[in-house]
């Protein structure tokens, strides 16, 4: 994109200037990277609906939730879903963290997040099914809607809509897209987000991920295709990553937004700056719709490109946020692909996954794990990798097993690694 | 190279609408008026608004070399396979013939329907006792009762991931959820990774397929989809884009591809250059109502930035392509920006839009348009818009007509408009 001289601008960087979350382990930024650090589990048995019969029974599911007064427009709130509701109120956190409200051109300002459908619930599929013979022949089902007006849920439960209402709550009217990658979506968002102010087409952007595969439909999915740890003697002990007895992950839920800002924007206003984010690498490991390539090669590649995006090199790296997601495969493999771009590197970094603390938030996974490492900078501390005992990944890395670790890095980098093939990674350095 | 001298080409194109799957045949259509509706064939619509659709056959699976992947893949991901190949056979492209790191793919993906979840439907209904939901139950039978694979056909990404797995594609990737914009936004964004240096061919495009019941009774209800029923109308005289008496539009469903190259890159192995892309905006209104607004600031500005982009003026377009779908409001709307952009030069620059004749493809839609301009550059005249007769006080501006017009010069500017106000802009022209 050409400046207003006619010169395409050089590149840009960008920085983080205000952060919001909400997971399982609590309803704001502050509270959950305590509880992270600590090794907390949000894991327990499922409580938005009897599951006891469920071959999984427990999942991380965010508590005691109260959307701020102001997170959304009056009339748009009958549009959200769960987890666009969760990402209403990281939004705000980030918005009023940044201090950004006000202080931007709305027509430079824009939005970029990674999100999941959300899922009906089957009880309002239940009740839209109600008296419905034929199925699938679901004519009816047409009929009944045009009459009803039961309308909200197609909007409700599509990916793009949380954008569409935070760039109407925000007033941010530059370029406003929302991605769909599975676990990479707002990996892939985030790195837009930051390609889109590095190229000149806004000076910010708010960008993140919102997803919840807790509800009864998405968490069916997931039990269908046996992805989630059965373990249901024990669900703070279910999400293990590279431990030798993990079983598959834990069904999650949440937000977590971003504020990225051009850095003499952000200068420029006084803004208190997180870190910076200096790389970005994205990838596709064709391979299989749900298997990673055992040479790991999409994986390597998006590392690979990041840290030569950022200008740096392996050894640059402190920490690495893994995907680690607690399944068989993933970890070994992506122990494998992290083995292959840092090599001799690796005695001195350290590698862990926050699932084993917050489970799995899928199309929000990304963007979560970039907030700590955002935050890992920011206070000098490694988040441990709960519940690892032995590993069995023979990769010789350190996982920060069970503790946090203090270790002041200069810069971490967060993989994310979706269903489908796509493959993030994101690099965050210190300001 | 010098990322600033990276001129980017269109080396190959394919379609797969109702109108079939050849240039040719969608030719005949916006050039002849011959539309593609026909009564809908996947749900019976006795006593619904809604009769016809501009439906595509499912595509010859014999094309597809893996039997599992078959299985898996719903109408929509059937099509966007099929039309991807095609798109890459076009260019002359194949597995292996190109840098698999340096080929890159983004999709503008239609969401997972309603429909999507006829697997559950049974179980659903057979959980449902006295109105209440029984999760017990549902998750009890579960593993039972509904296909193990059922969740691998909602994946909104299978698109992108089957693409990339059939043709090898290990490079850039995305997949844009944004309504109606996804397709182009996803060939925006593949022009900007070729710009960048990030990859040195990318396929990019859009598919979907919205014609099932929840979605189409919806569109009903919020007077954005016509009444087709019983009220004497033929299908082919419904959509009347930018029209005095328009009152809504048809869906429609299909997949549209494109190849994009870096034109060295393309050259270097003889590949016929099609196109060429100049510029490209994105950006939102930050407001909403179902196409029934009456102005489009996100267009405007949309517009700008990729003239901008493109160092050219808007009274230098030859043609625009607008969206154009014959919902009231929207027609308005967009009416109204084009006529704020072009200034003195509105009744010079011809407007047509093809959705007369193919309905509203949603997410193909702007890809679709591209294919149209490229047609209409190459016999330089613009093709009628079918259906429209007397404008309002608003579109009447514009210089619309339902017969062939001259064309201006040698750009054209393609638009597309999403229903929450997002809107996209491109601006090509022939080789």
């Amino acid at each position: 994109m050409k400046d207003a001289t006619g010169a395409t601008p050089k590149k840009r960087r960008v920085v983080i200037t205000g952060i919001g979350a909400v997971t399982p382990l609590g309803n704001d930024r502050e509270t959950t990277w305590r509880r992270v650090l600590a090794g907390e589990s949000g894991a327990a048995p499922v409580m938005q609906f009897d599951a006891t019969t469920w071959s999984t029974t427990f999942a991380c599911e965010v508590r005691n939730y109260k959307r701020p007064k102001d997170a959304v427009l009056p009339d748009h709130a009958t549009l959200l879903n769960k987890p666009s509701d969760f990402g209403t109120a990281a939004c705000y956190e980030a918005m009023l963290d940044s201090g950004v409200h006000g202080a931007v051109d709305p027509a430079r300002f824009g939005i970029s997040f990674g999100c999941g459908i959300g899922a009906v619930s089957p009880k309002q599929l239940a009740r839209m099914l109600r008296g419905i013979e034929r199925v699938p022949g679901l004519g009816d089902l047409s009929r009944r809607v045009e009459a009803s007006g039961e309308t909200n849920v197609t909007i409700q439960n599509h990916p793009g809509t949380l954008a569409f209402l935070m760039s109407a709550r925000w007033n941010a009217v530059g370029p406003v897209s929302t991605i769909h990658t599975a676990c990479a979506s707002s990996g892939q968002s985030v790195g837009l987000a930051f390609l889109q102010i590095q190229r000149g087409e806004a000076d910010v952007m708010l960008a993140g991920g919102a997803d919840s595969i807790a509800g009864e439909l998405l968490m069916a999915g997931f039990c269908l295709l046996g992805a989630l740890s059965r373990r249901n003697h024990d669900p703070e002990g279910a999400s293990r990553p590279f431990d030798k007895d993990r079983d598959g992950f834990v069904a999650s839920e949440g937000a977590a937004m971003l504020v990225l800002e051009e850095r003499e924007h952000a200068l420029a206003r006084g803004a208190h700056i997180y870190g910076e984010v200096a790389g970005y690498g994205e990838t596709e490991s064709a391979y299989r719709i749900t298997d990673l390539p055992p040479d790991g090669r999409g994986t390597v590649q998006a590392m690979q490109q990041a840290i030569a995006d950022a200008g740096l090199v392996p050894s640059d790296i402190g920490y690495v946020n893994a995907h680690g997601t607690s399944t068989e495969l993933n970890d070994r493999i992506e122990s494998l692909a992290i083995r292959r771009v840092f090599g001799d590197h690796c005695r001195n970094l350290l590698v862990s996954s926050t699932k084993s603390e917050v489970g799995h938030l899928i199309s929000a996974a990304g963007a979560l794990e970039f907030v700590f490492c955002a935050l890992a900078i920011r206070d000098g501390l490694i988040p441990p990798t709960r519940n690892l005992e032995s590993t069995n990944c023979d990769s010789g890395l350190d996982y920060v097993p069970r503790v946090k670790r203090e270790r002041q890095v200069k810069a971490a980098l967060s993989n994310s690694i979706g269903f489908g093939g796509s493959n993030s990674s994101l690099i965050v350095a210190r300001h | 190279m010098n990322s600033q001298e990276r001129r980017v080409v269109i080396t190959g194109l394919a379609l797969h609408t109702a109108a079939g799957t050849s240039l040719e045949a969608h030719a005949s259509s916006w050039w002849e008026g011959h539309s593609h509706f026909s009564t809908i064939d996947s749900y019976s619509t006795e006593g619904t608004s809604v009769r016809f659709a501009a439906q595509c056959p499912t595509p010859d699976l014999s094309r597809l070399p893996d039997k599992k992947v078959r299985k898996i893949l719903t109408k929509k991901d059937l099509i966007s396979l099929v039309t991807t190949i095609a798109a890459a056979e076009h260019a002359g492209v194949t597995a292996g013939t190109v840098d698999p790191e340096r080929f890159g793919m983004y999709v503008g993906a239609g969401s997972t329907q309603i429909g999507d979840l006829t697997p559950y439907f049974e179980l659903v209904k057979s959980c449902v006792s006295d109105g209440v939901f029984d999760s017990a139950r549902f998750g009890r039978d579960l593993l039972s009762l509904v296909n193990p694979m059922a969740v691998l056909t909602t994946l909104m990404n299978n698109g992108l991931c089957f693409g990339a797995i059939s043709l090898d594609i290990r490079g850039v990737n995305g997949n844009f959820m944004d309504f109606q914009v996804s397709g182009l936004r996803a060939v925006g964004e593949a022009f900007r990774a070729l710009t960048a240096g990030r990859a040195d061919i990318v396929i990019a495009g859009g598919v979907a397929s919205p014609v099932e019941p929840f979605h189409v009774g919806s569109g009903v209800r919020i007077g954005y989809l016509a009444r087709t029923g019983d009220d004497g109308v033929a299908a082919e005289q419904v959509v009347r884009p930018y029209d005095l008496t328009r009152e809504g539009t048809i869906l429609g469903e299909g997949a549209a591809y494109l190849v994009l190259e870096e034109e060295t890159h393309a050259r270097s192995r003889g590949a016929p250059i099609l196109g060429r892309i100049h510029g490209y905006g994105q950006a939102a209104d930050g407001a909403f109502t179902f196409m029934q607004e009456t102005h489009a600031p996100g267009l405007v500005r949309a517009m700008r930035q990729a003239l901008d982009d493109a160092g050219e003026s808007a009274e230098n377009l030859g043609m625009i392509v607008g969206h154009g779908n014959g919902v009231r409001g929207a027609d308005q709307a967009e009416a109204s920006a084009l006529v704020e952009l072009l200034g003195k030069s509105v009744g010079r620059v011809p407007v047509t839009s093809p959705k007369g004749v193919l309905g509203e493809l949603s997410e193909p839609a702007g890809v679709v348009s591209i294919a149209l301009a490229l047609d209409a550059l190459g016999r330089r005249s613009v093709p009628p818009t079918f259906n429209y007769r007397q404008g309002d006080a608003v579109t009447a501006q514009l210089a619309l007509s339902d017969a062939p017009q001259e064309l201006n010069g040698t750009l054209a500017a393609v638009t597309a408009r999403s229903f929450l106000g997002l809107a996209s802009c491109l601006v090509v022209s022939l080789a």
